[in-house]
């Protein structure tokens, strides 16, 4: 796993048909006015990123919210905006989020063609009730639609979300939607569980969900890491698996500690050796882009070197405890030997010379794990 | 006998907890116009927010007041408020022992309780003069006659003609005053013998320093007189004497025989003004005591701990606190593996320690952890020494052992007579010796059993309240030191003993109280990274065992993009809750799950 020298750019969509029911991104159900001034606010604060020379981008991610809802005219605005004030890299992976029945064959061949390589589709479930229950608006014979329209119009790279531990959710319904999606083989695919959030409608009836106790879920979440290990795929993160060389470039980076910049509101960057928020309100977006941006944090050389555990361990590649030892001023592993060698007994750790890893086993009880290192 | 000590009469109002002794008191004051109704704030003797909330006294009090008879004449009340808890069994006879007479309250709908016949014997070991008030005649289910009747069978006091009240409704309130003057004996003694006072209670005041509250038996004593405690021989310049009025206290010239007031003397410390104890003058001074003093001596230990470790030297200052207006209890540093610095504390008994807790947590706005209470036992060594042991940590081990003892009670129980079997099974259970039953009426019986001490502490009230419905009640008091065969009960967490966890228990009691205890371990420590073992031990003998599984998920299975804040609030949150963890040897529990392992709850 390398750090990468360029920059990501990440451009937040905050729109969505409707709002689901465990969602806590910002988003919002909109208009076209809304969306026409939104396009205008946004290259606006695209724009003010331009310098001499130019940062170089290596990875773009148009995000949401569900980013096709603006329809390709204003995505291509975007994009335009986007090349014209960074340098964007020949090789560079331009992805897009969308979900089911938003866009078809027809226009993801536009998007492909403008220059996107990479779509990832929230497609969550393959079996209708369970997609009731998350509030989602599409139905698996929409998700089937899209997987072939992004297949037919070209994207040799695109990522399906799956999520697991959804109300009403059985180990052999997860099964038969992890079938139906292998059965397309995707290069990525993303296995989320349904965390229940705080400000969300599931909050409020979270007694009444009826979700899947800890036991099936972590049966669940077995399953899909074996079947898809059988099938070549690598688990290169807790909630991430590719066929070779289709990782997520765009993702790694927040893993890596490599910089990059969030446009749009409650995006996120890390950029220059800061952390910004924007702010989380499009009313306040649309009245001033340029005043968006927050810093939330100037993280010191501990910090980072608690970030680079945080985010490094949930990757198969692990972390060097050369580098947290350089950052932190300190070796990490200091007075846990015993409890990391029970670690290793257990099978939830490997140490192979300077490289510390978290097991598929490992990955599961994380948490805590880290909440171990890091105090 | 001096006119005034014809115009003085000195009494108390003992009765069962809820009968409504503090209604009655309130009611007193306000016919003896010392409080106007308005300026009365309910139940103006209790002024502790405990006290009201849980309606029982702790502390007592005097108040003075003034009564114009039928006879047209007027006379001096000094009410001595009691204690009404068995824990204060001591603090109670000292507040009789400063009286003539007592009002007995007794709820025209419950009838004598146990509580009530204790108290009543302690009257009359007192050689009070005991006037019956049958209260709540206002209620429906108010049976006065019969009540009548117990109070002539059970307690052998004539209540024919005593008052019927409700001091709720004011009903019958003049009876009572005129019962106080006619029935209630005056005090006498001697005004120009030595001085002799009793102290029944004393306060701590951070301008005055102690207040002493007493009765004066013979002499006078005044500002400037200079003052000896016959217990320990300290004295003390006198700096002021007065009476306890409702609202504060009224300076006098002097205390004589018969009245009863308060001493100012700048004393630093409760702990010199034991209950109990006799004043007189350091010259002339009386030759003997009043009879009857002992120092109150703490029954029942337990360790306390601020649940925040940081906090140990504000739990050290509450208590010297509590400790400034509260002889009984004591404390000593303690330290355990498992819970950090804390105190080894003793209290009276059970409510004494719940008080204090919640004095403590309420107060003084602590987190506390309390392990099980535990009894002191006697244990003969090998080479004859003989040990006081209140604490299970410090227990010697069984080679060492002579012979080791444990404290008796007696124990009277008032019940329902529907509910004996399951109460004399309880008994039994408990390993109490049945001493004898008496049927105090057709549908009532009090059971006198012979109990160890530790036994009560073990959950023995909440079991009794629910084998009875509620309707039985307890009273007890130390009997002596039996032999009898202890053993220590360890539990091993990872194979490694957890010292807060250990306690005393019979031979015969090991077994099922350490397969109980195993089983709570393992419902309440949560599961962690690796799988850990629960072990009961008698010495080196596992006697339960119990697993708590590995944790199976503990993970963010969720992207949030670039906000890597939030991923590190969650690890903080996660942090947080690690420090909060109680370390019970390599194991974290939080303290809630740890005080859940603490309580003793024995009936399911």
């Amino acid at each position: 796993m390398m750090k990468s020298e360029h920059t990501g750019l990440y451009v937040h969509i905050p729109f969505c048909l409707k709002k689901c029911h465990y969602c806590d991104f910002y988003s919002k159900v909109t208009t076209d006015t809304e969306m026409d001034a939104y396009v205008d606010a946004l290259c606006c604060e695209i724009v003010s990123y331009r310098r001499e020379p130019k940062i170089t981008l290596d990875t773009v991610f148009f995000g949401g919210g569900t980013p096709t809802l603006l329809g390709e005219k204003r995505l291509l605005t975007i994009l335009y905006a986007v090349i014209d004030t960074f340098s964007v890299l020949q090789n560079a992976e331009i992805s897009i989020e969308m979900n089911p029945a938003t866009a078809d064959e027809t226009m993801l061949s536009h998007l492909r063609e403008a220059g996107w390589n990479r779509v990832s589709v929230g497609v969550q479930s393959m079996v209708d009730i369970e997609l009731k229950a998350l509030g989602r608006v599409h139905t698996a014979e929409d998700a089937r639609r899209s997987l072939d329209a992004i297949i037919s119009a070209g994207f040799a790279n695109y990522s399906v979300d799956l999520m697991y531990a959804i109300p009403h959710q059985t180990l052999d319904s997860f099964r038969y939607t992890v079938e139906q999606i292998m059965a397309y083989q995707p290069p990525h695919i993303s296995l989320y569980s349904l965390i229940v959030e705080e400000g969300t409608p599931f909050w409020e009836q979270k007694d009444r969900l009826n979700l899947p106790d800890e036991n099936r879920e972590l049966d669940m979440y077995h399953l899909a890491t074996d079947y898809l290990s059988s099938l070549g795929y690598q688990h290169y993160e807790i909630s991430n698996y590719a066929r070779s060389g289709y990782h997520s470039r765009h993702n790694f980076r927040y893993w890596t500690l490599s910089p990059y910049i969030g446009v749009g509101p409650a995006a996120h960057s890390f950029f220059e050796g800061k952390r910004y928020e924007n702010v989380a309100s499009i009313e306040a977006y649309l009245a001033s882009p340029l005043s968006a941006r927050q810093i939330e944090e100037i993280p010191n050389m501990a910090d980072l070197a608690e970030e680079y555990v945080m985010l490094g361990l949930r990757t198969s590649e692990g972390i060097s405890l050369a580098t947290y030892e350089q950052h932190a001023g300190h070796p990490l592993l200091k007075g846990k030997e015993e409890w990391l060698k029970q670690c290793q007994r257990e099978g939830y750790v490997e140490l192979e010379g300077d490289r510390l890893r978290f097991t598929e086993k490992g990955f599961y009880l994380s948490l805590g794990m880290l909440a171990e290192l890091l105090s | 006998m001096t006119d005034k000590q014809k115009h003085t009469r000195n009494f108390s109002i003992i009765a069962h907890i809820d009968h409504g002794k503090s209604t009655l008191a309130d009611r007193i004051l306000e016919h003896t116009s010392t409080v106007a109704r308005r300026d009365m704030e309910e139940q103006l003797l209790d002024d502790m927010d405990l006290e009201r909330e849980r309606g029982i006294t702790i502390k007592a009090r005097a108040v003075h007041l003034r009564y114009r008879a039928k006879n047209g004449e007027d006379y001096d009340f000094n009410l001595i408020d009691t204690p009404g808890h068995v824990d204060f069994g001591y603090e109670v006879s000292r507040s009789l022992k400063a009286c003539e007479g007592a009002l007995l309250v007794v709820d025209a709908t419950q009838g004598v309780e146990a509580q009530t016949l204790a108290n009543a014997y302690l009257a009359i070991d007192n050689d009070l003069e005991i006037i019956p008030v049958i209260n709540k005649i206002d209620l429906p289910s108010a049976d006065v006659e019969k009540v009548r009747g117990e109070i002539e069978d059970i307690i052998g006091v004539p209540a024919e003609n005593c008052p019927a009240v409700s001091a709720k409704a004011g009903l019958n309130i003049e009876d009572v005053l005129e019962a106080i003057v006619t029935d209630i004996p005056a005090p006498d003694g001697d005004e120009n013998a030595p001085l002799k006072c009793l102290i029944f209670d004393s306060r701590y005041d951070s301008y005055l320093g102690v207040v002493v509250y007493v009765r004066v038996f013979d002499g006078k004593v005044k500002a400037g007189d200079r003052i000896m405690l016959m217990s320990n021989g300290k004295c003390f310049d006198v700096v002021s004497v007065g009476t306890l009025m409702p609202f504060g206290m009224k300076e006098a010239d002097e205390l004589s025989a018969g009245d009863v007031g308060y001493i100012t003397a700048s004393i630093k410390t409760v702990g010199d003004t034991a209950v109990g104890d006799t004043i007189t003058t350091e010259l002339d001074g009386a030759k003997t005591p009043l009879p009857g003093f002992r120092h109150a001596q703490p029954m029942v230990y337990a360790g306390i701990y601020p649940a925040d470790g940081a906090r140990y030297g504000d739990l050290r200052d509450a208590l010297e606190k509590l400790q400034l207006n509260d002889a009984a209890l004591t404390f000593e540093p303690e330290t355990s593996i498992a819970l950090g610095f804390g105190f080894r504390c003793g209290f009276l008994g059970l409510l004494h320690m719940e008080i204090i807790e919640e004095r403590l947590e309420r107060e003084f706005n602590l987190d506390l952890i309390t392990t099980a209470p535990s009894v002191i036992y006697k244990v003969v060594m090998r080479g004859g020494e003989v040990r006081m042991v209140d604490n299970p940590s410090s227990y010697p081990s069984p080679d060492e052992i002579e012979t080791a003892m444990e404290p008796m009670v007696k124990a009277n129980i008032i019940t329902p007579s529907a509910y004996i079997g399951g109460l004399m099974d309880l008994c039994q259970d408990r390993r109490g010796e049945f001493i004898d039953m008496k049927y105090i009426d057709a549908d009532r019986v009090e059971l006198h059993y012979v109990l160890p001490l530790n036994e009560i502490i073990y959950d023995f009230f909440d079991a009794l309240k629910s084998r009875s419905k509620g309707y039985a009640s307890l009273d007890y008091e130390f009997l002596e030191y039996r032999a009898s065969k202890l053993v220590k009960l360890d539990f091993l967490l990872n194979g490694e003993q957890v010292d807060a966890l250990s306690f005393i228990v019979h031979e015969e009691k090991a077994y099922p109280r350490a397969r109980k205890i195993a089983v709570k371990l393992k419902d309440n420590i949560p599961r962690q990274l690796f799988e850990i073992p629960i072990q009961a031990a008698v010495g080196s003998k596992i006697i339960a065992r119990e697993t708590v599984k590995a944790m199976r998920k503990d993970v963010l299975a969720k992207c949030y993009g670039g906000d890597i804040t939030r991923k590190k609030k969650l690890l903080e949150k996660q942090k947080e809750g690690k420090k909060k963890m109680r370390k019970l040897g390599s194991v974290e529990v939080s303290p809630e799950a740890f005080m859940a392992v603490l309580k003793l709850d024995d009936e399911e």
